[in-house]
């Protein structure tokens, strides 16, 4: 089947996170943020700026 | 004037100590300075204005960050700080220019950054957002991929969930 391709949020970072320990998972989310910080500059990508449509 | 000269003493040999006390003010400087420029183009774009003031500083950023022998005091005075403040969405949120882009993820990729650098700096989370962007050219995209792989690592340790 097709792989489902998430480039969003903290489920970037997910699928390589499954079945670690919660220190690890924490210094993760230390390292990287949860996915929050920027998610405001992300917004508008979809419909506004994109014109290559590299991904996809 | 007597201020125009530090009072400093003449030709005495420069030992380990001093160099490394003079890079790291050297590099606390830049750091501000990089700050300053960061803030400052903030304010153009409010302003509606060019955001030149990143672009001017750029040439002596890039020397500093060239120096492989000022790698140390760049992390140990968390100049990282700063390259996060560069890379990071402006107020409108577009993103700084390319050739600021280029060479401040050239320059992450070659020094020695640790997870404690990463911690201190937010570096990590601002080249997630690269990564996660869809705005950032193909080279500097594949380069917070890579980074992003290079900095989970060591944090995962030996991991048999690990696939790269």
């Amino acid at each position: 089947g097709r792989p489902t391709k998430s480039s969003r949020g903290p489920a970037a970072l997910s699928s390589q996170l499954t079945g670690i320990d919660e220190d690890k998972l924490g210094e993760i989310y230390e390292v990287f943020g949860d996915g929050e910080e920027y998610e405001w500059a992300l917004e508008g990508e979809d419909d506004a700026v994109l014109s290559g449509g590299e991904e996809n | 004037d007597a201020a125009l000269k530090k009072p400093s003493s003449k030709r005495r040999k420069l030992d380990g100590d001093d160099i490394e006390q003079m890079q790291d003010e050297k590099i606390s400087h830049l750091r501000e300075q990089m700050r300053g420029a960061a803030i400052a183009d903030a304010e153009c774009i409010k302003n509606g204005v060019p955001a030149i003031n990143k672009l001017k500083l750029l040439p002596a950023v890039r020397d500093v960050l060239n120096k492989q022998n000022l790698a140390d005091s760049i992390l140990d005075n968390n100049l990282l700080e700063a390259v996060r403040q560069w890379l990071e969405p402006l107020p409108d949120a577009s993103l700084p220019g390319y050739e600021i882009q280029k060479e401040l993820f050239a320059a992450i990729d070659r020094l020695p950054i640790k997870t404690i650098h990463l911690r201190e700096s937010g570096l990590g989370k601002v080249v997630l957002f690269y990564q996660k962007s869809k705005r950032p050219q193909l080279t500097i995209k594949r380069t917070a991929d890579k980074l992003i792989g290079k900095w989970t690592r060591p944090i995962m340790g030996r991991s048999d969930n690990y696939r790269d």
